[in-house]
């Protein structure tokens, strides 16, 4: 079985556009603040949206992402990002995308305008609103045709989608993966939440990791086998099982474990589908930044499974020089 | 652990097709499906689900549910929040099930489905709800849980006893095949000894008005690769597959349906709804699949398309097919079943991923309707009526938005 390194990390949070505001965030000099969405009665729902960019970026003029919703755009810069100065082109590269809401914006659009009229609702809307959309034009940024697939599952389904990654580099199906998680906010997905998690904010983004067999700074050393919520959802039951399966490490990074400081959540809401790349990201950042040498990420999923992972640092003597140098 | 894992083998391993399960709108059951797709019997009627009167289109193969669904664990309760898909999908799942007969002590058997839009009628009536009444919460906690497609994995693993890896795979019409696959390449390299697999979808109002926006929906016959056809017509339904390696089959003394041989997936980015004219990649993907199983065009059997009826995709998809048979293109007896059952979306793949493993076992071959002229771009015989006849390969194809294109080879079993 092939070793799987990180060889790149991309973020969009309510931090900004990048893993540099999402660490400060995390280390505390940054904040963000809930903006409203408002429902078509005119009440508002509280959540953390995505600040815009601090300039347009060039591959938003791709004609693929004109009409595309905000989903699209946050999995574009955060796959960008981990590519680093590969992007924008990287043919042979295979996309996992995981979400859990999709393109909800375009979907409640269109089904708003089919339920008003469905002999005008609009015909721009609809394609967009399938789950692979964005993995789609991805793909066409990158100039990619190898395996492309979409997950839908929940916080935990990127986690998931690093042992899919994992395998198909070790099957040699991809020369190299990128595994991305996306959301984008709407009242809809904000009002279902609402309906379970008073007092909590979702939020919206993106988290990228490009993974590779060949050796880099970071080393993807285990993923657990999934805790399955089919007897009913236990976050303490699975924090206990998840670290005795991955030992003690450096940095733990958390998201779904109720009073845990390292939970993610506390600085960012619930990035639904994001969260599970966000943690992951926190977790790798940690041994970038020298903060420890072991660390893993743990997720308990809304409604689907907990699952953990496990990363550590390579020793700069085991590295060919480029994969040493920083980031 | 999912990574790093053991391997049981370090050569392929062959993967058995050792239980079916199905349901279309021909009926529920392998018994009736085959009957339907073996004579090429239709099943469309006006759409009585929701209200289409102001769409171009008015009919789909709908899907007449049973009042009871089979028994398993799961209780009246759990059954009674269950939507129309998740009821389709446990319905192939029991029979598929049962023919399989696994042996106890399967905690781990992993489950990879293929579904574009899960419950998507209960977020639909989620939606109307909070928009007219948002005071009204009764049930609205429950239409969010189940219109989700983990809630449905996580019934099949309660009805079932089972509490394995999930994969919701969500590449639109092509994510039944490409569930398959994936839990084909699960068993061929050795990672487990059976998987759960196949595809469901539903038809929803949300989609029916998306397919017709976009003027995609037939307004007369759906006649995949009729040169005057106009369209698609949708459907609903599930497939459910048990795969297991051939070494776990013969030790148990199962019955081996028929044999996946081949998977291959790539990615069409020439648009997000348009197919590549010369469909550069659904020829990858054909090639692909038989490449794992080792045969080339002639040794194909059948093939059935993909097949929409969309005046684009199967012209798209006639270039490919002829470009990868080549010489052997007037010897691949090709049709399309979506003139039969629609076109199932998520379910679509897996749907063909068992009418093959049937007609494998059968020996015969499910003919298209509707075609009265074939398309010139049609370089291949298209099979229009019924014939018994065993080969020993099958291609199936799925191609969807996005351009997730994947191809399948079932062989019969020895």
């Amino acid at each position: 079985m092939s070793r799987v390194f990180v060889h790149g990390c991309g973020v969009v949070s309510p931090a900004g556009w990048g893993v540099e505001p999402f660490n400060e965030l995390l280390a505390g000099r940054r904040d963000v603040t809930a903006s409203r969405l408002e429902r078509p009665d005119g009440r508002a729902l509280s959540v953390l949206r995505v600040p815009p960019p601090p300039a347009r970026f060039p591959w938003m003029g791709h004609p693929r992402l004109r009409r595309s919703s905000p989903v699209s755009h946050h999995t574009v810069a955060a796959a960008l990002e981990a590519l680093g100065p590969a992007a924008p082109q990287a043919p042979g590269t295979g996309i996992l995308l995981c979400v859990h809401g999709g393109s909800v914006q375009y979907s409640r659009r269109f089904f708003a305008e089919a339920l008003a009229d469905p002999a005008t609702a609009s015909p721009m809307l609809f394609p967009e609103t399938v789950f692979n959309a964005p993995a789609s034009h991805l793909a066409a940024v990158l100039g990619t045709e190898a395996r492309n697939d979409t997950h839908v599952g929940d916080q935990s389904g990127f986690l998931a989608g690093l042992a899919v990654a994992a395998d198909w580099l070790g099957r040699g199906i991809v020369g190299s993966c990128l595994v991305v998680s996306a959301e984008e906010a709407d009242w809809t997905t904000a009002e279902a939440y609402r309906l379970f998690s008073r007092g909590r904010h979702i939020a919206e983004g993106s988290a990228a990791i490009l993974l590779r067999t060949e050796p880099g700074p970071v080393e993807l050393t285990a993923i657990t086998d999934p805790l399955p919520h089919s007897a009913g959802r236990d976050p303490e039951r699975d924090f206990r099982r998840l670290q005795a399966e991955l030992g003690p490490v450096d940095h733990l990074a958390t998201h779904g474990f109720p009073g845990r400081p390292d939970g993610v959540e506390s600085r960012l809401g619930d990035g639904l589908g994001a969260a599970g790349g966000w943690t992951c990201v926190s977790a790798i950042e940690a041994i970038r930044k020298g903060q420890a040498e072991t660390a893993t990420a743990l997720v308990c999923g809304a409604n689907l499974q907990s699952l953990g992972v496990r990363f550590r640092r390579v020793p700069a003597g085991d590295l060919p020089l480029q994969a040493a140098a920083p980031r | 652990m999912l990574f790093p894992f053991q391997r049981r083998s370090e050569v392929p391993v062959r993967v058995a097709v050792t239980g079916v399960g199905i349901v279309t709108a021909l009926g529920c059951g392998r018994s009736v499906n085959a009957e339907g797709f073996r004579t090429g019997r239709t099943a469309f009627r006006e759409v009585r689900g929701f209200d289409v009167t102001r769409q171009r289109a008015r009919s789909a193969a709908e899907v007449d549910l049973p009042e009871r669904l089979p028994s398993t664990a799961l209780g009246s309760r759990q059954e009674g929040r269950m939507d129309r898909a998740g009821r389709m999908l446990l319905i192939a799942a029991e029979e598929a099930w049962s023919q399989a007969a696994w042996p106890e002590g399967l905690e781990g058997l992993p489950l990879v489905l293929g579904t574009t839009s899960g419950g998507m009628a209960l977020g639909e009536e989620f939606f109307r709800r909070s928009s007219r009444n948002p005071a009204m919460l009764r049930g609205q906690a429950s239409r969010v849980v189940h219109y989700q497609p983990q809630r449905q994995a996580l019934d099949l693993m309660a009805a079932f006893g089972f509490r394995g890896p999930t994969t919701l795979i969500a590449n639109a019409c092509a994510s039944g095949s490409n569930a398959v696959g994936e839990a084909f390449e699960w068993i061929r390299s050795g990672r487990v000894e059976r998987v759960l697999t196949g595809g469901y979808d539903a038809l929803s109002q949300l989609v029916f008005a998306g397919f017709d926006s976009l003027q995609a929906l037939s307004t007369t016959t759906c006649r995949p690769f009729d040169a005057a056809r106009d369209g698609l017509a949708l459907g609903e339904g599930a497939a459910v597959l048990a795969l297991e390696s051939f070494g776990s089959a013969q030790a148990r003394g199962a019955a081996i349906l028929a044999e996946v041989a081949g998977y291959g997936a790539a990615t069409d980015r020439h648009h997000l709804t348009q197919p590549h004219p010369a469909g550069d990649a659904a020829l990858a993907t054909m090639a692909a699949a038989c490449q794992q199983a080792g045969i080339g065009p002639a040794d194909v059997g059948y093939l059935n398309a993909h097949g929409t009826g969309t005046p684009l995709n199967d012209s798209a998809e006639a270039a490919a097919i002829t470009r990868w048979a080549g010489e052997s293109a007037a010897q691949v007896p090709v049709s399309s079943t979506k003139g039969c059952v629609g076109h199932l979306l998520g379910a679509a793949g897996a749907v063909e991923a068992a009418l093959c493993t049937m007609a494998l076992h059968g020996g015969w071959l499910p003919p298209g309707r509707g075609v009265a002229s074939p398309d010139p771009a049609c370089r291949f015989p298209i099979l229009a009526g019924p014939q018994d006849l065993r080969v020993e390969y099958m291609l199936s194809n799925s191609f969807g938005f996005g351009g997730a294109n994947a191809s399948l080879v079932l062989r019969r079993s020895p």
